[in-house]
């Protein structure tokens, strides 16, 4: 399936796909989607079924979600 | 020679989103976005990932303590076989194992070890990222 259709057909989801083709840039066109739902913790569990295979893990909503900021902060100490 | 890449970034948004390619051990790769941040120390991935790349991160004993939101906790430090960002390719790269909160909608950062070997300039007026 196209990454355009995804995207459509799977509105704000997760998605996680094996990579069937990419264009010149390295940018996936043609996926196959292997598990995708609103809670990421689905296609995280998915992912042993990409062992060893090209995949793509990506939502395709807005990123960030509408009313949130970003702020990361991770401190590391040694 | 290689020639620069160049990416097109949105200069109203709130975050700035690479996809980025991760090698690991054997034939698995996975492409995830991550959140260029200068304010990270080391590029994290998510658990699953390093998994799944063939990491072990449940064993490794190579480890660092992490402040986040929920507390202080002790996260392992990989080495990734490689990592390719906009078409230039970088090698032994170390990482963070630890996920993000699924709110953040991104998988990663792309932190400041990964970002200074990749020698990323980023002009804000301009909205553009050249590797």
């Amino acid at each position: 399936m196209k990454l355009e259709n995804v995207k459509k057909k799977y509105k704000d989801e997760w998605i996680l796909a094996e990579v069937l083709e990419e264009d010149e840039e390295g940018e996936p066109t043609e996926i196959k989607v292997i598990a995708h739902s609103k809670n990421r913790d689905h296609t995280y569990d998915a992912m042993k079924k990409v062992k060893g295979k090209y995949s793509y893990h990506f939502y395709t909503g807005k990123i960030p979600t509408k009313g949130y900021a970003v702020a990361f902060h991770v401190e590391i100490s040694f | 020679m290689r020639s620069m890449s160049k990416f097109h970034f949105d200069t109203e948004a709130a975050v700035i989103i690479l996809p980025v390619l991760l090698s690991g051990k054997g034939t698995s790769r996975q492409k995830i976005r991550m959140a260029l941040d200068t304010g990270a120390t080391y590029t994290m991935i998510p658990w699953k990932t390093a998994e799944i790349l063939g990491l072990a991160p449940e064993i490794s004993k190579d480890r660092i303590d992490i402040i986040t939101a929920s507390g202080m906790e002790k996260s392992p430090l990989l080495k990734l076989d490689s990592m390719m960002v906009l078409g230039k390719k970088i090698e032994n790269v170390k990482v963070v194992v630890h996920d993000l909160p699924s709110k953040s909608c991104v998988d990663g950062l792309l932190g400041l070890n990964s970002l200074c070997e990749l020698k990323l300039k980023i002009d804000f007026d301009m909205g553009v990222i050249e590797i």
